[in-house]
C-alpha cells in the first residue's frame, strides 16, 4: 500500500464518522415553540414531518401547536384524525420490522411512546374543557402562550346549552384516556417505568368536578373517586419506581401531590363519607382540616401551567476505524492502526479521537480483510437533565398560592428511552455486525485472486462498504417535540362570582383573564410558560 | 461465493427471527344474555345480575319483611340508594347493579319500591311541569309520593393482586338496610366474588 492510499482511506474514515447531528428543522420547531411563533412553528412541522410513516407525529404537532394558538377546533380536528391511529399503531407491523431489521430504525411508521399516546386524549379533553368554559363564560382568558406572536383567542358567544355538550364530551374522552388508553399501556407495559399516568387520572376527575354538581351522574361521581384513587396510589408507586436506582434524571412529582390528596378527600367527604373518615385517618390527616371541605357557596380554580420544552433524542455517534495490512511474507512487520470515535450527548468521556497502533496482520484478519473498515452506529440518548426553577405562584381574587409539579412529562421521555436502550443497543449491534460481515465476506472473497488488481479490489470494497454500511446506520430521533417540561397545578378556592387570575413566572408576571367561580365546582384554567432554562 | 450465500441467508433468518406476526380482522357475535363471558375479570354484567339475585333472596330470608308486614298489615317499602364503589382505580357501573337490586325486589313481590333519588328529581320535575301545562284532569298532584320504610345502601370493595402473568380480582359487596325512622339495621349481607385471570 502506497503512502498516498494510506492518507486517502484515513480521511475517508474520518469523513464517514462525522455525522450530520440534530436536524435544522427540530432546532427551529423547538424555538419558534418556544417564542410563541405558532404559525411558523406549524409550517416548520409541516416540512419536518412530511413522509407518510410519520403522519401521527405530524397531527401530535399540529394538534398541540393548534391547541397553543387557541385554535381548539383546529387542535381537535388533528388530535381526533390521530386518535384511531394511536390504537392501530400499537400493534406490530411485519414490514416495519423487517425494515428496520435490515435497514435502520428510522425505516419504520412512528408509532409514538405510550407517555404520548395519553397526551393526545389530554389535548382532546383541555380542548373540549376550554371550549366549554368560553361557550358559558366561566374562563376568559387572555391567551394560552406569551404574547406577541401567539394568535389570540377568539371571542366565543355564550351558549349554556353547547357548553353543557363540551363537558360531557371532556368527560367521555377523558375517559376513553384512562379505561381504555392506559390500561392498553398498563397491559404492554412488561416491567417499564411508565405504566400509568396519575396525572390523566387527576385531569379525568377534574374533568368530572367541572361539571354542573346538578348535572353529574352516579356514574361520574363513581368514575371521579375511581381515578382519584387511583391518581393517589400511581403517583406513589411512580415516584419510587423513577426515584429508584441512579438514573441520570430528576422525577419532579411528589409522591402525593397535595392538589390531588385535596381533590381526592374533598370528593370522598360527599361521596362516601364512611370511607373518608378511615382515610382522613391512613393520609395522616384529620376530619377537620380546612383543606377537606370546600367553604360553603365556594367553587374553586384549577391552573395547569404547562412549563417548557420536553426533552428530545439526540444521536449519540460511536465508531471504530481500522486499517493494516498484512506482510506478503513472514520476514516483514506492518503497522495498522485502529481508532475509536463518539460524538453526542455522554461522549465526553471519548471526546477526541484515539489512535492506537497494532499490526497490520492482526487488522486485516480480525477486522477488515480488504485493509480498511469504517464499522459506526448511532443511538439515540438524552442530553443531561439539569433543574428548573421553583413552580410559579397563581394569583387569584387576591389569594395567592405556590404551583407544584404533578406531571412530569420530561422525566418519562428519559426513563422510557432508558427502559427501552437494552432493546434498541442490542437490534442495532446485531444489524450492524450482520452489514459489516457481509462487506467483510465480500472483501474476502474478492481478495482471492492474490494479485494486485484483487487487492485493490478487496481494499475498495471493504471501505467502501463498510462505509456504505455505516451510513446508513441513523439512530431514531422522532419524538414529539413540543410537549411541555412538565406541568405544574395549583388548586385556589374562591367565593361565586367573578375573579382575576395572574401568574408569576422566573420570567415575570401574567395575566390569565378572569375566571366565573360556581359554588362546588372546578374552573379550569390551562397555560404554557416557557421561563429560562 | 458459499461462503457470500450462506451470510446472506443468515442475514434472512436473522430478519425473519425479529418479524412479530400481527393479528388480522375483527369478528363481531351475537350472544343470549345469560352467556357468561368473562373477558378481563373486570366486575360485569353477570357479577352484577347473580350478586343481586343471591342478596335480595338472603334479605327476604330474614325476619325483617315478616315482621314489618305482621306489624304494619302491608308490604315493606324500600328504596335503593347510593352503592359506592371503593376501588384502586376500577370503574364500575353501579346503577346496573341497583337496577338489579330494584328488579330483585319487585319481582320477589315481598317488598315495594319506590324510586331513588335520581329518578325521583326527574318525576318531580315532570310534576312541576305538569302544573304548568297539563290539563286539571290529568295532572298530578304533588305531596303524595309514597315515603320509604327502609334504606338499601351499600359499598362493593375492589381488591387487585397481580403476580406474573396471573392477576388475581376480588369483589366484597356490603348491602345494608336500615330503618329509615328508627335508624335501625335491620339487615346485612355480603357476597364475595373471586376471580382468576390468566395471561
Amino acid at each position: 500500500m502506497t503512502p498516498s492510499r494510506n492518507l486517502a482511506s484515513w480521511t475517508l474514515l474520518c469523513l464517514a464518522l462525522v455525522g450530520c447531528g440534530e436536524s435544522r428543522l427540530t432546532v427551529e420547531l423547538r424555538d419558534q415553540t418556544r417564542d410563541s411563533d405558532l404559525a411558523a412553528a406549524r409550517i416548520t412541522a409541516g416540512k419536518l414531518y412530511s413522509s407518510n410513516d410519520d403522519r401521527l407525529l405530524a397531527g401530535m404537532e399540529q394538534g398541540l401547536l393548534a391547541h397553543l394558538q387557541g385554535d381548539t377546533a383546529g387542535s381537535d380536528q388533528q388530535l381526533e384524525a390521530i386518535a384511531p391511529l394511536v390504537d392501530e399503531l400499537r400493534g406490530s407491523h411485519v414490514g416495519d420490522a423487517v425494515l428496520t431489521a435490515v435497514y435502520n430504525d428510522t425505516a419504520s411508521t412512528y408509532v409514538g411512546k405510550p407517555f404520548e399516546h395519553t397526551q393526545v386524549d389530554y389535548y382532546r379533553t383541555l380542548n373540549q374543557l376550554i371550549t366549554a368554559e368560553r361557550a358559558d363564560g366561566r374562563w376568559l382568558p387572555a391567551s394560552i402562550v406569551p404574547m406577541p406572536k401567539a394568535a389570540m383567542v377568539p371571542a366565543v358567544t355564550a351558549d349554556p346549552h353547547a357548553a353543557a355538550k363540551y363537558y360531557e364530551k371532556a368527560v367521555i374522552i377523558a375517559r376513553r384516556m384512562t379505561l381504555n388508553q392506559l390500561k392498553e399501556t398498563a397491559d404492554a407495559a412488561g416491567g417499564k417505568r411508565y405504566d400509568d399516568d396519575p396525572f390523566a387520572r387527576l385531569l379525568t376527575a377534574i374533568a368530572v368536578l367541572a361539571l354542573d354538581p346538578a348535572q353529574r351522574t352516579e356514574s361520574d361521581q363513581q368514575l371521579a373517586t375511581a381515578m382519584l384513587t387511583r391518581a393517589m396510589t400511581s403517583y406513589q408507586s411512580q415516584h419510587a419506581a423513577l426515584n429508584a436506582g441512579s438514573a441520570n434524571f430528576r422525577y419532579e412529582t411528589a409522591a402525593a401531590p397535595a392538589i390531588a390528596s385535596t381533590l381526592y378527600l374533598r370528593h370522598l367527604h360527599g361521596y362516601d363519607p364512611e370511607f373518608f373518615v378511615s382515610e382522613v385517618a391512613r393520609l395522616g390527616m384529620t376530619a377537620n382540616d380546612p383543606r377537606l371541605v370546600l367553604p360553603a357557596g365556594s367553587g374553586s380554580v384549577v391552573v395547569l401551567n404547562h412549563v417548557g420544552l420536553i426533552t428530545h433524542p439526540q444521536p449519540l455517534q460511536i465508531g471504530i476505524a481500522a486499517i493494516g495490512f498484512s506482510s506478503p511474507d513472514s520476514t516483514t512487520f506492518n503497522w495498522g492502526g485502529i481508532t475509536f470515535f463518539a460524538k453526542g450527548p455522554g461522549s465526553e468521556v471519548a471526546r477526541t479521537w484515539i489512535a492506537l497502533p497494532i499490526p497490520g496482520d492482526v487488522v486485516q484478519k480480525c477486522l477488515a480483510p480488504g485493509g480498511a473498515t469504517i464499522i459506526g452506529f448511532e443511538i439515540p440518548v438524552h442530553a443531561p437533565d439539569s433543574p428548573w426553577g421553583i413552580p410559579a405562584t397563581v394569583t387569584a381574587g387576591g389569594i395567592s398560592t405556590a404551583s407544584e409539579v404533578v406531571c412530569d412529562l420530561d422525566a418519562y421521555a428519559r426513563s422510557t428511552l432508558k427502559d427501552d436502550q437494552p432493546h434498541v443497543l442490542l437490534k442495532t449491534l446485531i444489524r450492524v455486525a450482520a452489514k459489516q460481515t457481509l462487506v467483510a465476506l465480500g472483501a474476502s472473497a474478492a481478495h482471492q485472486g492474490n494479485n494486485e488488481s484483487a487487492e485493490i479490489l478487496s481494499f475498495a470494497i471493504n471501505l467502501v462498504g463498510s462505509a456504505v454500511a455505516t451510513a446508513t446506520e441513523s439512530a431514531d430521533l422522532r419524538a414529539w417535540l413540543t410537549l411541555p417540561d412538565h406541568v405544574e397545578a395549583s388548586l385556589i378556592d374562591l367565593p361565586a362570582g367573578t375573579h382575576s387570575v395572574s401568574i408569576a413566572t422566573a420570567n415575570g408576571p401574567r395575566d390569565l383573564g378572569t375566571v366565573q367561580v360556581t359554588p362546588g365546582r372546578l374552573t379550569v384554567v390551562t397555560i404554557r410558560s416557557f421561563p429560562a432554562h | 461465493m458459499s461462503r457470500l450465500a450462506l451470510s446472506l441467508l443468515a442475514l434472512a433468518a436473522l430478519t425473519t427471527s425479529t418479524i412479530a406476526v400481527s393479528g388480522c380482522g375483527k369478528t363481531v357475535e351475537r350472544v343470549d344474555q345469560n352467556t357468561v363471558v368473562d373477558l378481563s375479570g373486570d366486575w360485569n354484567d353477570v357479577d352484577s345480575k347473580q350478586t343481586a339475585e343471591a342478596m335480595i333472596a338472603d334479605s327476604l330470608k330474614r325476619p325483617w319483611a315478616d315482621d314489618f308486614r305482621t306489624k304494619k298489615t302491608r308490604n315493606p317499602t324500600v328504596k335503593v340508594g347510593r352503592v359506592v364503589v371503593r376501588t384502586d382505580g376500577d370503574v364500575i357501573n353501579t346503577e346496573i347493579f341497583t337496577n338489579d337490586l330494584v328488579r330483585e325486589f319487585i319481582n320477589s313481590g315481598k317488598v315495594d319500591v319506590v324510586a331513588s333519588t335520581n329518578d325521583t328529581d326527574q318525576t318531580r320535575a315532570e310534576r312541576a311541569d305538569q302544573d304548568k301545562n297539563a290539563s286539571e284532569a290529568t295532572r298530578k298532584e304533588g305531596f303524595q309520593e309514597q315515603g320509604s320504610d327502609f334504606l338499601l345502601t351499600g359499598s362493593i370493595g375492589v381488591q387487585n393482586d397481580q403476580e406474573g402473568s396471573e392477576k388475581v380480582k376480588f369483589y366484597s359487596v356490603d348491602l345494608k338496610l336500615t330503618d329509615v325512622q328508627s335508624q335501625r339495621q335491620v339487615w346485612i349481607g355480603n357476597k364475595k366474588i373471586k376471580k382468576i385471570v390468566k395471561r
